[in-house]
């Protein structure tokens, strides 16, 4: 973006900078051009002007026997005339009364009517416009090959005030335009010259010049790039020496312009050209740099979810500065690693102790019981129920060894409460019934182990009642993601409140109540982690139900 | 650090724009600032204004182009309070008056007259406008007083030591400044009819024009002065010092101290009548300027120039001092005195026109 904007910059800089050089020095060199062509017309002024001054001059000192005059100043019109081939006429009257004085000898138009015309008023019009050369505006003859300007000069005869005169001299203006006018003035170029009201004297063009009078009356003197009649302008505005006058020359533009918009396309489209290859060089450089530690991010972004397995690939490659950080980024990771991989072993074997600890709470007292039950029944000769015990025993050990395994098929651990109960109801006569239902489908489910058969405890020990026959419900289904055992009774049941003292006494660890209850509490949360809970549900004179719910996810595979 | 750089820039922009910004200023246009008396006028004009406004001069040598170009610039100035103009050609007069009203900035010409009609053409020039210079018409009435103090009454000039030929014609050759120039003109018409009025017999014999200039009237003097021409000069005026002095440094080359001096002792005994040798005045002819520049009243000292009239600087400054306060602060102009002609407050189509009057000069 920033580049973009540089680039933008740059080109508009250029453009600047070029716009503005190519018009200064075209600007100078157009300024030139019309000083020069000003310079031209001054200088065919001054000449202008020395000729009357000549005149003058001559005049002046003229001898004042004015029989002589005529002749005197006739020869000198000629010499004049013959060195000065632009001028047409030269002719001198008097002031009274527009007498003719003197003329070349070619001057024909013998005009009765002087003192009416124009350039004779003018010229002795005020005390000022008697000390300046009068200049008319120049006519086309009727022949219209001629274009000429007239010049009249009030001319104070010092010796004989009667002979104070006025001096007429016919210029070829079209000789002038032809010889001083220089043709670089480009397409639609030309130059007018218009006197001090804005009456346009001669242009050299014909087109319309009513735009062009209306912009030099805004500006006066000067130069302006200015559009009219469908052509742009250089145009110079400026005074001629010595005359009333003043000329506008408009130098064509157009190519200027042209110049600079071709050039601000030619900016622009490398501009862009440029934008474009820098933006591409650019990118892959940057890709170069960034692609690399984009992959290192994407690394830590693995190890924020706790996946230490992502890195410790050395392929990376990219500047050595990121080399060396993946490097001591994967040396990082195999540290973290190890670290964790400690802390887990270490977590593991804690757990496996726990767990053993627990476990071993359980069976003292219930071997010395039974064992004393079956020595009472041999005593009493039942040695068939004697018997059966033994067998329920055998089994119910086991299973609660299982070769030393936490975890045990789910059957397994049903079978197990089966041989419990049996040996109960062995030992406490009919006092109680039981009933096991496994839902079809959980063979596949391995479960902690020794979890049913402290439950199975309780409800013997607490939930029966004294005057009527107990009854322990032991069902195994899937609910959900979940396992669940329920272990009901019909006995007393509890208050609600009781059954929350129970929870609190179980779940929260600085409480010490209820053996059992806890101890496999804490062993399913060991195993399963927090998903897993005991669940109370009791009524009084209904009896109570207390469902293990452990997640299926956890009871797929067992532990080695 | 870039806080300090761009800071430090500010402030500079900041004292350059308060330097630009604060000052008004007066722009003045000298057609020549080689010229003797323009050097003065802008001289005594420049100590005169310093202390109220500040100002720029520009030499357009001559050049109305040049003129009009630094015109250009300094109108364009939102600085320009006034513009002074000592005008190179008079008739560009109505393109500047036309250019400064769009930036409504009076302007002020001083020695070179503007034509009336185009100093009046408008509401704004006849409010804005003003012209300061002297009055050339008695100027010349005054060279004609010098040299009628010279050479005598009319009456007894025939077959005095002036009139060389002795037919009692006065025979006078001329040195113009420029040709349309009001000074020039008038100058030269009211020293010669002035003459005539008092009965000289006024004959001119000669009439160079030489653009104000002490080399050109050098020249001009090697075609003009024959010793032994038929109609020898008899006097001569000068339209300004500058001039003059260029025909006195001609004769002192070629007559005076010139190494063979056998032409000048046979004009020396031709012209001598007394014992004692003769002014120069007396050897030549009297030869009268106008001016009283330095080197012209050194002339008149050394006895080389027999007198000249005195175009007041100074003086012309001091009004064209009180035209600009006029003009910027709407101060009353004061009372000049006799010293110089005000305008008629009848006629505001004759333009605002100040001329200071010229006073003889002689030894």
């Amino acid at each position: 973006m920033a580049f973009a904007i540089f680039v933008v910059a740059m080109v508009l800089t250029a453009y600047g900078l070029y716009s503005t050089n190519v018009t200064s020095s075209t600007n100078e060199q157009m300024l030139a051009t019309s000083q020069q062509l000003l310079t031209n017309y001054e200088t065919y002024f001054d000449s202008v002007l020395t000729t009357s001054n000549n005149v003058i001059g001559k005049y002046s000192n003229e001898s004042d026997d004015l029989a002589t005059i005529p002749s005197d100043m006739g020869t000198y019109f000629d010499t004049v005339m013959s060195i000065k081939n632009e001028i047409l006429d030269m002719s001198l009257y008097t002031v009274s009364d527009g007498t003719m004085i003197a003329s070349n000898t070619s001057y024909s138009e013998k005009d009765t009517s002087v003192t009416k015309q124009a350039w004779f008023t003018e010229a002795i019009q005020d005390d000022d416009s008697k000390l300046i050369n009068f200049f008319s505006r120049p006519t086309t003859n009727p022949s219209g090959t001629t274009y000429s300007f007239t010049l009249s000069k009030y001319i104070p005869f010092e010796k004989n005030a009667n002979y104070n005169a006025v001096l007429k001299v016919d210029f070829d203006f079209t000789k002038i335009v032809e010889s001083i006018s220089p043709s670089t003035l480009g397409d639609g170029g030309h130059f007018t010259i218009y006197d001090k009201t804005y009456n346009v004297v001669y242009s050299s063009t014909k087109d319309d010049k009513t735009t062009e009078i209306s912009l030099l009356k805004t500006f006066v003197l000067g130069s302006e790039i200015e559009k009219f009649n469908s052509h742009s302008y250089y145009l110079y505005a400026a005074t001629i020496s010595n005359t009333s006058w003043r000329v506008a020359i408009s130098i064509n533009y157009d190519a200027v312009n042209g110049a600079i918009n071709n050039f601000a396309i030619i900016v622009l489209l490398v501009g862009v050209a440029v934008m474009a290859v820098f933006v591409l060089i650019l990118s892959i450089i940057a890709n170069s740099i960034t692609r690399p530690i984009r992959k290192l991010q994407v690394e830590m972004a693995d190890i924020e979810s706790l996946n230490y397995d992502a890195s410790l690939k050395p392929e990376i490659k990219g500047s050595k500065e990121v080399v060396e950080l993946n490097r001591s980024f994967n040396q990082m990771m195999a540290r973290i690693k190890e670290l964790t991989g400690k802390v887990v072993d270490e977590k593991e074997e804690q757990r496996r102790s726990e767990l053993k600890a627990l476990q071993n709470q359980i069976n003292p007292h219930f071997l010395y019981n039974t064992l004393d039950s079956v020595i009472a029944c041999i005593d009493k000769g039942e040695s068939a129920k004697a018997e059966e015990m033994i067998i329920a025993l055998s089994k119910f050990f086991r299973i609660s060894i299982s070769k030393g395994q936490n975890v045990i098929p789910l059957e397994n651990e049903i079978e197990h409460a089966r041989n419990y109960l049996l040996i109960q109801k062995l030992r406490f006569g009919n006092a109680f019934s039981y009933d096991i239902k496994v839902e079809p489908g959980l063979e596949k489910y391995f479960v902690v182990k020794l979890i049913l058969q402290p439950i199975v405890e309780n409800s013997i020990g607490h939930g029966l009642k004294e005057d009527e026959e107990g009854h322990i419900f032991i069902h195994a289904y899937s609910d959900g993601d979940f396992l669940k055992f329920d272990v009901s009774d019909n006995g007393y049941g509890m208050m609600s409140s009781k059954v929350l003292e129970l929870e609190n006494s179980f779940k929260n660890s600085t409480v010490y109540q209820g053996v059992g209850l806890k101890n496999v509490y804490q062993r399913i949360r060991i195993y399963y982690g927090d998903k897993a809970n005991i669940l109370i549900h009791s009524e009084e004179d209904v009896g109570t139900t207390v469902t293990i719910v452990i997640p299926k996810e956890g009871a797929l595979k067992h532990e080695e | 650090m870039k806080n300090k750089i761009l800071g430090l820039l500010t402030v500079g922009i900041m004292s350059l724009a308060a330097c630009s910004s604060t000052a008004s200023t007066a722009q003045i246009f000298l057609y020549d600032a080689t010229d003797p008396f323009i050097q003065s006028l802008s001289g005594d004009l420049e100590k005169d204004i310093k202390g109220f406004i500040s100002y720029q001069s520009y030499d357009a040598a001559r050049k109305q182009t040049t003129q009009n170009d630094d015109f250009l610039k300094a109108v364009s100035d939102k600085n320009t309070k006034i513009l002074i103009m000592n005008i190179v050609d008079r008739l560009a007069s109505s393109a500047l008056i036309e250019k400064a009203e769009e930036s409504k900035v009076p302007l002020v010409f001083i020695n070179r007259e503007p034509l009336t009609k185009d100093l009046t053409v408008d509401d704004w020039a006849e409010a804005n406008c003003y012209y300061c210079g002297s009055d050339p018409k008695i100027e010349g009435v005054l060279q004609a007083e010098i040299a009628e103090q010279v050479l005598g009454p009319a009456s007894s000039f025939k077959g005095s030591k002036w009139d060389k030929k002795g037919d009692g014609k006065l025979r006078v050759a001329i040195l113009k400044g420029e040709l349309g120039h009001q000074d020039s003109e008038y100058r030269t018409e009211f020293c010669v009819s002035t003459l005539r009025d008092a009965n000289y017999d006024v004959d001119i014999i000669d009439t160079q024009y030489c653009n104000w200039e002490r080399s050109k009237a050098y020249d001009a003097m090697k075609t003009m002065y024959d010793p032994s021409a038929a109609d020898p000069i008899e006097l001569l005026f000068s339209n300004n010092d500058e001039m003059a002095l260029g025909a006195i440094q001609y004769l002192k080359d070629n007559y005076v101290n010139a190494p063979s001096s056998s032409s000048s002792s046979s004009v020396s005994s031709s012209s001598s009548s007394s014992g004692t040798s003769p002014t120069f005045s007396e050897r030549f002819f009297p030869i009268i300027g106008v001016d009283a520049t330095a080197d012209g009243r050194a002339a008149v000292e050394d006895g080389t120039l027999t007198g000249t009239v005195l175009n007041d600087a100074s003086l012309q400054a001091t009004v064209i001092t009180a035209i600009i306060r006029h003009l910027l602060y709407q101060e009353p102009m004061p009372d000049f005195g006799s010293k110089v002609e005000i305008p008629d407050a009848d006629n505001p189509k004759d333009g605002n026109s100040y001329k200071v009057i010229g006073e003889k000069v002689t030894k």
